[in-house]
């Protein structure tokens, strides 16, 4: 069973992914064309899944599988660490993008404390 | 008041007056029955709520798990779309990692819990003399309370897991021994702060799931946009079709957060009913349990328009 901190820290992540998603999906509402829509929608659903992963780690209630799913946490999380610069490639406005990055970011500092 | 000895001319007095006293009695005798009857139809509303809302909350559960079936199908069948060799296949069973089977039971007893003891009161109300649980029903609470013995019940907020399972057992523990209780306010004030609690664990799971809902609605939401391009671009109005298709889809395939703040509402309503228990003298109309039918058939209403 996760600790309150870790608790914590995985309820700030969630929270932090939630809100890269929702800016990703303004993004995509505004979205004209398929090639920019399923750019973005694969970018969303490449984090939606980290936010899937953070969902299962939240229900576990024994010590080792909390472990294990802690550290494919932290794997999965080190891949999104090279999105950075595909999402200021597809978001293209320059401010959206860092606002999406830095939601990404502060999630992966929350899962690195786990 | 008439002597009652003396017959005669004043014999008919006397069968009036024991008439009239016989008459003070029988009605005497109604009006308690009637505030017995009044409480057993106050109780039976107070379990049916409850039966009600358990009914409401796992429907909810089973949405939940069901959105994960269907978010993982659709991130599979938007990737084949795109062309990248994935397997797709269209039977494939699910298996849910976000909330499990497993989890689900516990759920589903902690759910048990808030039951058995709304059929612990009314068996209480009932006045008869089989007030005992059924057999089923005493393994059930047994089974639970071994449970929380353990500490199974795991709260979603580390701390307060301690809390719950003892909160579990002492409500167990009124189940087992109902019959004690001569008074249904005796014993829904015996356990309102351990409802409390339960009710309160129940909640918290309802807004953590409510995070993951949300956001499989958006990731299809945003699938559905992606192709509805495509498909406007190749059909042109034709494509209109298919987004009132993706628009009544969405609807109805992913439940609203919504459902799981009605459902929270309810639960709100089932401790504030329990509390309304403990401190009536008497059954009759009391509001708060009319307030936990109505918000319990909003629950079912917003569940069963997702389905």
């Amino acid at each position: 069973m996760p600790t309150l901190d870790q608790q914590t820290n995985l309820t700030n992540a969630i929270d932090a992914i939630r809100a890269a998603e929702k800016v990703l999906k303004q993004q995509i509402d505004a979205a004209n064309d398929p090639a920019t829509s399923t750019n973005l929608t694969n970018e969303f659903n490449k984090i939606d899944s980290l936010l899937s992963q953070l969902l299962q780690a939240q229900n576990l209630a024994d010590d080792a599988s909390f472990t294990n799913a802690t550290a494919a946490l932290q794997s999965h999380a080190n891949t999104l660490k090279t999105d950075e610069a595909k999402i200021k490639r597809i978001v293209g406005d320059v401010k959206i993008a860092a606002e999406v990055i830095s939601y990404i970011t502060q999630a992966l500092a929350f899962i690195a404390k786990l | 008041m008439y002597p009652l000895i003396k017959f005669d001319e004043r014999g008919i007095k006397v069968k009036t007056v024991l008439f009239l006293i016989a008459t003070v009695f029988l009605l005497s005798g109604c009006a308690g029955m009637g505030g017995f009857t009044q409480m057993q139809d106050t109780v039976a509303k107070f379990d049916q709520g409850v039966h009600s809302a358990s009914t409401a909350q796992m429907s909810l559960f089973h949405q939940v798990q069901a959105a994960e079936c269907n978010r993982n199908f659709y991130k599979l069948a938007f990737d084949f779309a795109q062309g990248e060799k994935v397997p797709l296949d269209l039977m494939a069973p699910c298996t849910n990692t976000e909330l499990t089977d497993a989890q689900f039971e516990i759920r589903q007893k902690l759910l048990a819990t808030i039951t058995l003891y709304a059929d612990a009161l009314q068996t209480l109300a009932s006045g008869t003399d089989d007030t005992n649980l059924s057999a089923n029903s005493k393994n059930l609470v047994t089974n639970i309370q071994n449970l929380a013995k353990q500490q199974g019940f795991t709260a979603v907020t580390p701390s307060n897991t301690a809390a719950l399972n003892t909160a579990v057992v002492a409500i167990t523990n009124l189940i087992l021994n109902h019959v004690r209780y001569k008074e249904i306010r005796e014993a829904a004030s015996a356990v309102q702060p351990e409802l409390t609690t339960v009710v309160a664990e129940l909640k918290a799971e309802n807004l953590n799931d409510v995070k993951g809902l949300a956001s499989k609605k958006e990731t299809f939401a945003n699938e559905c946009k992606t192709a509805i391009l495509s498909a406007r671009d190749s059909k042109h109005v034709a494509s209109f079709l298919e987004i009132v298709e993706a628009h009544n889809n969405l609807q109805s395939i992913f439940p609203s957060p919504q459902n799981a703040d009605q459902m929270n509402k309810a639960l709100d309503a089932l401790v504030a009913a329990n509390q309304s228990l403990a401190k009536a003298k008497n059954g009759g109309a009391i509001p708060e349990i009319s307030d936990l039918i109505s918000q319990v058939q909003r629950a079912v209403a917003l569940a069963n328009s997702s389905k």
